[in-house]
């Protein structure tokens, strides 16, 4: 199946009893059907873009980015760029939760930058001796969490998850855990607390951002705006209130 | 005996008034302290909040204080309102923040004191609340009796005297409960009141509210009430209204005179009356000096006999100019007589109110006429209470409250015969029992030393910077409270501060139960109509081909 993660052993080993990799594994390998709704039964046409890593907070995860060694189609620069967003299972079973989040930023990683001495042999000789197999630079993503919500299970219901919640998701994420890209249409419904549009979670997500909290936020009102209808001008006051804090905090105004 | 009462209000009673604030911390100010109230709205200036405090008695006293000034402490900032047509509560919600939360007010308010039946008046406990204490709002029967400057109700001697409470209105904070706000007349006859605004906010209207509580049955005051512009005319409503009907079968009597009802007695003028009616020369002031000197004993003279004095004095000629002067100001002059229609006995009598109405007469005529009046009825008020009444004609038995509407006429900053007497009454009346009330709308242009010893004021809107600067200058007792507040009163609505109340107040002024005569003319509706009056009244001059005399003959067509 085009998109498929293929997991690999270390993480399939590591994290068996996690929710997601264990559906994506079983799906793959054990060919076991399941009865409980799941992320993929709800985003089955999702592209997932890494896998969890690391955190630094209860909302601000780092996620590795799949290669081609992880997936036949791996994701391309331009499906995770900065305020991209994303879904995640959270970290129970059976559960029906997703965290909605935010690509806040990228960084590149190569263990072997600076190892650029002469060789001792021929290049395909010196392969051999390198301490790993594998091609170690990556590419990590910082993702920060908004919020969480109720995955429909229902992949034609534009809306695909229910009744948003901004405040911070109660689980953690596990380790591995598959990042997928969030469809406009779910970011969108994730905006719709009680009927009307919401960013309940600007505090904290400015904090996570940290120096871009203004650029991230004005990211997410872009794509509203795309999405909404009646709301611009909302959207503008809030865009317009974080630029000119961020310029006041950058000493551009005063 | 006196009433077993200890407190106004006790600790219980007012723990079941909402909680509006918590004390932070002292104030700037000796007697202020701040608090935070996290619903602006529920507290606003000049409101009044309570809280019970220990003061080494055996039961804890519920203290007043009145809000003074409030601040936002937080709230939702500016940015959030760069686009008028976006509500910054919306955005505060799609922030995530409480839309009306978040706002939290510093409120500074002055301790008032707490009622001591020991010193039978308001005591300050000279020490703020500790941080931390919760403030009520304070409660509205506690207010009414402790706003008057009269000892409450429940603590009075059996036996006193009720102490004759006019109801003015009632407190303007309060929305959602009546609380009367009352002021004592004999305070207020006694100590003279100013009633100050600008024109259009209400004096008059204040003014005749008083005027009809003093004539209640409760009070059945004796006013006397000068009226340059005939706007207390429709006082004699009182007469027959059932609001004013004793049960004893008291109803109060109206006089109205009319100015040509208005005279003044040539021998009630003093020297300096004349002369500024005359306006003499130095020679012509000498010649009148002399005659005045020879008719200074009688009870009565006319113009004639003046004339007459200054001839007798003078037979040689020098006083023919001052002769014209006496025919043209005194003889030919119907407000001058040789008698007047003014007898104090009928003019100021318990129960009664009495206008004289001064519409028509010139400035100097109704200056003339204040002096004289007060004149007589001080030394008939004198003459009751310190001196022998054999040396008046009639003594006055009973005070008198003396009403000046646009008083910057008869007390001006400046020259008018009739400013000497009413200092001497504001400053010594109290002693005799004639009390004078003051309306202007431009205090700036009042004497400041009539003004100063207002003890009672009724202040009502004023913007004009002069006006209010007169106002912090002479009259005592007006706080900052009091001069902050009035730029932003509404018609009808007033600081009552002074010798009457314990504490500044802010107050709606009640509906009149008689009618109101000073309303604005309708100058659109009045030009309208007198333009078509104009239009279908036929023309005087007659059309010029119906003129007989017309060159061209009668209706010849040209």
């Amino acid at each position: 199946m085009s998109g498929t993660p293929k997991i690999g052993a270390s993480v399939v080993a590591d994290d068996r009893n996690n929710l997601s990799q264990a559906t994506v594994t079983r799906t793959i390998k054990y060919d076991i059907p399941y009865n409980t709704m799941t992320i993929r039964t709800t985003f089955p046409d999702t592209k997932a873009l890494g896998s969890i890593a690391q955190s630094q907070s209860t909302i601000d995860y780092t996620a590795t980015i799949l290669t081609d060694r992880d997936a036949d189609d791996p994701p391309d620069v331009t499906d995770y760029g900065f305020g991209q967003p994303v879904v995640l299972p959270m970290g129970r079973r059976d559960a029906e939760e997703v965290a909605i989040g935010v690509v806040h930023g990228t960084q590149v990683i190569d263990p072997g930058m600076g190892g650029i001495g002469p060789t001792l042999g021929a290049d395909g000789a010196t392969d051999q001796f390198r301490p790993s197999l594998v091609d170690e630079p990556t590419t990590l993503i910082g993702i920060a969490l908004l919020g969480s919500a109720t995955a429909t299970g229902d992949s034609s219901d534009g809306d695909r998850i229910e009744t948003p919640d901004h405040s911070i998701p109660t689980f953690a994420i596990g380790h591995g855990t598959t990042v997928y890209q969030c469809p406009e249409a779910t970011f969108r419904t994730f905006h719709f607390v009680d009927g009307d549009l919401s960013l309940a979670y600007y505090p904290r997500l400015t904090e996570v951002a940290g120096t871009f909290g203004a650029e991230l936020v004005g990211a997410i009102a872009e794509r509203l705006h795309e999405t909404t209808e009646g709301y611009d001008d909302l959207l503008d006051v809030i865009e317009r209130k974080v630029a000119h804090q961020a310029n006041v905090d950058r000493g551009v105004l005063q | 005996m006196s009433n077993d009462k200890t407190t106004v209000v006790d600790a219980a009673e007012l723990a079941a008034e909402p909680v509006v604030g918590t004390v932070v911390e002292p104030g700037d100010e000796v007697g202020e302290f701040v608090f935070a109230a996290p619903d602006g709205q529920a507290v606003s200036t000049g409101e009044f909040v309570a809280y019970s405090q220990s003061t080494g008695g055996n039961s804890d006293e519920v203290v007043l204080a009145r809000v003074s000034d409030r601040e936002r402490e937080a709230g939702l900032p500016a940015s959030f309102m760069t686009d008028p047509d976006v509500d910054a509560g919306r955005v505060a919600t799609a922030l995530g923040a409480e839309a009306d939360g978040g706002e939290l007010y510093r409120i500074t308010a002055e301790v008032i004191g707490y009622y001591d039946p020991g010193f039978e008046s308001f005591r300050n406990p000279r020490q703020l609340p500790d941080t931390g204490t919760r403030l009520h709002r304070a409660p509205g029967e506690m207010l009414e009796v402790v706003i008057p400057n009269v000892t409450p109700p429940g603590f009075r001697e059996e036996g006193d005297p009720d102490p004759g409470m006019a109801w003015m209105g009632r407190l303007l904070n309060r929305a959602d409960e009546k609380v009367t706000i009352e002021l004592p007349v004999n305070e207020v006859a006694a100590t003279h009141l100013a009633i100050l605004a600008s024109t259009g906010s209400g004096k008059s209207y204040t003014a005749s509210v008083l005027l009809e509580e003093m004539l209640k049955p409760a009070t059945r005051a004796a006013v006397l009430v000068f009226d340059p512009h005939g706007e207390y005319d429709s006082l004699d409503q009182m007469c027959d209204h059932p609001a004013f009907e004793g049960t004893d079968g008291y109803r109060p009597s109206a006089e109205i005179r009319k100015p040509d009802q208005l005279s003044v007695k040539l021998a009630d003028l003093t020297y300096a009356d004349l002369r500024s009616i005359l306006n003499p020369t130095e020679r012509m002031a000498s010649v009148l000096s002399d005659a005045y000197d020879d008719l200074r004993g009688e009870d009565a003279f006319t113009a004639n006999d003046l004339e007459q004095a200054c001839h007798r004095n003078h037979p040689d000629g020098e006083a023919s100019g001052l002769k014209w002067r006496i025919n043209r100001n005194l003889q030919q002059s119907d407000f001058f007589d040789a008698y007047d229609r003014l007898d104090l006995d009928a003019l100021v009598n318990p129960g009664q109110v009495t206008v004289l109405r001064m519409d028509g007469l010139s400035r100097r005529d109704q200056q003339v006429m204040a002096a004289v009046l007060l004149r007589k009825l001080y030394k008939a008020r004198e003459a009751a209470v310190v001196g022998d009444p054999d040396d008046v004609r009639t003594p006055i038995e009973h005070p008198v409250f003396t009403l000046f509407e646009e008083a910057h006429r008869f007390a001006p900053d400046g020259d008018s015969q009739a400013l000497s007497i009413i200092r001497q009454v504001n400053s010594e009346g109290r002693k005799f029992g004639i009390g004078t009330g003051l309306i202007s709308q431009r205090p700036s242009k009042l004497d400041q030393t009539v003004l100063s010893q207002c003890g009672t004021q009724i202040t009502m809107q004023i913007k004009n910077p002069n006006d209010q600067q007169a106002i912090r200058d002479s009259v005592e007792g007006a706080g900052v409270a009091v001069l902050d507040e009035l730029p932003g009163l509404t018609k009808g609505q007033a600081v009552i501060s002074g010798g009457a109340v314990n504490t500044p107040v802010l107050t709606k002024i009640r509906e009149r139960h008689t009618e109101h005569d000073a309303e604005n003319l309708k100058a659109d509706q009045l030009w309208r109509e007198a333009y078509d009056d104009a239009q279908y009244t036929p023309s005087r001059s007659a059309p010029a081909d119906t003129d007989d005399g017309s060159v061209f003959g009668s209706g010849e067509e040209l």
